[in-house]
């Protein structure tokens, strides 16, 4: 098993400036729990998701206003979806698979490219480990919907979509790399896993 | 009384420890399933439970601070958690103060910048209750708070020295409290060797002080190792078996 | 524990998915109607306490203390002991638990233990506060408090097996009449249990009745019922929660609240 880096260990000394680490006297401290990759870089274990421009969101409507929609994106905040960035109109209720915009100084977030999801199950996964989750070339995801036939999709704020097929299973593989994401060979662990459980 | 009762006899503690030694000290990361981040800590006759939740958003929200989130603290002793009478259940004026001075501990140490407008809440809860509770809770709050993944600059934990029988004495039992001339609970930041917290109460010269200090930093060190092994041991079992009281 | 328009809209979903599930004869983690999640009880975990017990039902976690101390006794009953029953939500237990004094829900809990450990229990015949009286005007007092350290559905049934778990590990302190206190290190004994009272809960959702609910479970229900049951063949304890139950759901509930409390009772001896 790799290191556990703790917070306030060094872990560099030159200056390194993200949302994991301190700078003091121009040294690096990990700020939360993590470990050092093959590469001898930094990679948090649990972290507080921070959303950026660009990231993949699962979210769903909570209200419905004149210029757009509140969506749930299991942040302290709702973001937006403005009416006029989507062609789809939205209902209460409703799931998307969106892109972040734009995430102003307060951590307000915009969306934009949103895509309607049919009713599914929603459940929570550590956004640091929503990596491991989708795999090299989605690897992972790829594996899990073919293991169970369930429509799946991922967002980097820790919703995760299920849909259709065998979606105890898929929770049961989902919880699986949530519990050894720091693990090698899981894939195909959880290849495996989902063969031996395969609903005949 | 405190003639009457002796603390120390032939350089040993009631309990049989010497001046340095720490009680047994036991510090477990992610018990709680629900929170986003909790610790156990037994340490001496103490159990503490720690949970964490947030950033999240702030509530009341006229509250929120537009360039940090702000850091709350809860600290409450269960109404079976003494010995001898059945105590109230609730914040008291006690538990109110702890919990300011805990929350002081953390508010230097935890990267609030990064979550503007929202709270990180901090909840402890004392099970059982021998002397030395709160140094207790804010190591348990520590660990809780690097098993939630919420940035901090630093470790920190908490340890009390105090004067039992003109002796300075680590760590001080529960007779030792009641019954000593003095206590000093610190919580002390891992890097920085800062104190984060110092309360003091009986008598003590300043060159005791100045042992006090000294001896807590030292047992500091002991206390950060355990947690640190706590943290990591997290990531070594797969499946958490809950709270091991 | 008010319900933001969020959290009404996140129930909505899940209850469409459970539900769809339930009509295909799957719980969502693969459970049968009548199955709990894993059970444990340990009883003996708090020394300052008299007695104490942690029951774990899934990923719920409760710990019951039960602290005895002496007492006046109510003035119509000058010779009974007093038994009384509090229960914390503790806002580390679950985000949606605030700090504050007791709500609605957590004094509910209280007092659907309460009942069913006081209509088996304490009063008629073989009280377990029948020695409690100690002289005139002082009476021992027997508080059980329920603390919740990690919700994730059917606290009633993990309460009740935390609280009969710490009424079994209670050793009950001597009394001094000179200097009218409880000696704590020395016990007169323990108290004298005849009929094990267990909570079921039900939830319905649909046409489904299931045990044992999970949280999730608990905000897609139409309707919760809890059955407490005694080893002796007797209900002890009902409460309904939200929703309605025919006739018939209640008498089968029963049945099967027979049965299961059977199998949540070995847990705890």
């Amino acid at each position: 098993m790799r290191k556990v880096v703790i917070p306030g260990e060094q872990i560099s000394d030159k200056p390194f400036v993200t949302e994991y680490t301190v700078v003091e006297g121009g040294k690096t401290y990990a700020s939360v729990v993590g470990f050092m990759d093959e590469e001898n870089r930094f990679v948090p274990a649990k972290s507080v998701y921070t959303p950026r421009q660009g990231d993949a969101i699962v979210g769903v409507v909570v209200y419905v206003r004149g210029n757009g929609y509140k969506v749930d994106l299991n942040l302290p905040f709702e973001g937006f979806l403005s009416g006029k960035d989507t062609r789809v109109p939205f209902a209460m209720g409703e799931i998307m698979f969106a892109k972040v915009r734009d995430v102003d100084e307060v951590g307000n977030v915009d969306l934009i490219d949103a895509r309607k999801l049919p009713a599914g199950k929603i459940i929570e996964f550590p956004p640091a480990k929503v990596p491991r989750l989708i795999g090299k070339k989605n690897s992972m995801l790829m594996a899990i919907m073919q293991g169970t036939g369930s429509e799946v999709y991922v967002g980097n704020n820790g919703y995760v979509y299920l849909a259709g097929g065998d979606i105890p299973l898929a929770l049961r593989a989902i919880d699986m790399v949530d519990k050894q994401s720091h693990t090698t060979g899981l894939t195909q662990q959880v290849t495996d896993f989902l063969a031996q459980n395969k609903k005949q | 009384m405190a003639e009457e009762k002796k603390l120390i006899i032939n350089g040993k503690r009631i309990d049989g420890r010497s001046p340095d030694d720490l009680r047994p000290l036991r510090i477990e990361t992610g018990v709680l399933n629900e929170a986003d981040g909790s610790a156990f800590v037994q340490w001496g006759g103490n159990k503490i439970v720690a949970g964490i939740y947030g950033p999240r958003e702030c509530i009341p929200k006229h509250e929120a601070n537009p360039y940090k989130a702000l850091v709350k603290c809860r600290y409450t002793m269960s109404p079976f958690a003494s010995k001898e009478e059945h105590g109230r259940s609730g914040p008291n004026r006690r538990s109110i103060e702890i919990s300011k001075v805990i929350r002081e501990v953390f508010e230097n140490i935890v990267v609030a910048e990064l979550y503007p407008m929202t709270q990180i809440d901090i909840f402890i809860d004392v099970l059982q209750a021998e002397g030395g509770t709160r140094v207790g809770a804010i190591t348990a709050a520590a660990a809780a708070l690097a098993d939630a993944g919420i940035p901090m600059r630093d470790m920190v934990c908490g340890v009390a020295v105090g004067k039992a029988d003109g002796t300075i004495v680590l760590d001080l039992g529960k007779e030792e409290d009641n019954f000593g001339e003095s206590d000093v609970p610190m919580a002390i930041s891992n890097r920085g060797k800062e104190l984060l917290l110092i309360q003091m109460d009986g008598l003590l010269t300043k060159e005791e002080l100045a042992i006090a200090i000294d001896k807590a930093m030292a047992a500091s060190e002991k206390i950060h190792a355990m947690q640190t092994e706590a943290i990591t041991k997290r990531y070594e079992k797969l499946e958490s078996e809950g709270l091991k009281l | 524990m008010a319900e933001s328009a969020k959290d009404l809209v996140m129930h909505d979903i899940k209850r469409s998915v459970i539900l769809d599930m339930l009509n295909k004869g799957q719980r969502m983690d693969d459970r049968a109607p009548d199955q709990y999640r894993p059970i444990s009880v340990q009883k003996g975990v708090i020394d300052t306490a008299e007695g104490s017990a942690i029951a774990k039902i899934g990923k719920t976690q409760i710990l019951v203390g039960a602290k005895m101390a002496t007492a006046t006794p109510f003035p119509d009953r000058p010779k009974e002991g007093v038994f009384s029953v509090n229960c914390e939500f503790l806002p580390l237990a679950n985000s949606s638990f605030e700090p504050g004094p007791p709500d609605e829900d957590s004094i509910e809990l209280a007092r659907v233990t309460d009942r069913g450990i006081r209509s088996a229990e304490v009063e008629g015949d073989n009280s377990i506060t029948e020695n409690f009286f100690l002289e005139e005007g002082k009476v021992m007092a027997l508080f059980l408090d329920i603390y919740v350290l990690d919700h994730s559905g059917n606290m009633t049934d993990s309460a009740s097996l935390a609280a009969i778990g710490a009424l079994l590990d209670v050793k009950i302190p001597k009394y001094d009449p000179d200097t009218k206190t409880l000696i704590r290190n020395e016990t007169s004994g323990k108290l004298g249990l005849k009929h094990l009272p267990i909570a079921t809960t039900f939830a319905k959702v649909g046409q489904h009745t299931l045990c044992d609910p999970t949280r999730e479970e608990m905000l897609a229900a139409d309707a919760k019922l809890t059955i407490t049951t005694t080893q002796n063949g007797q209900i002890a304890a009902m409460q309904k929660g939200k929703g309605a139950f025919t006739r018939d759901e209640v008498l089968d509930a029963v049945d099967v609240a027979f049965k299961k409390s059977a199998e949540l009772r070995k847990y705890v001896l």
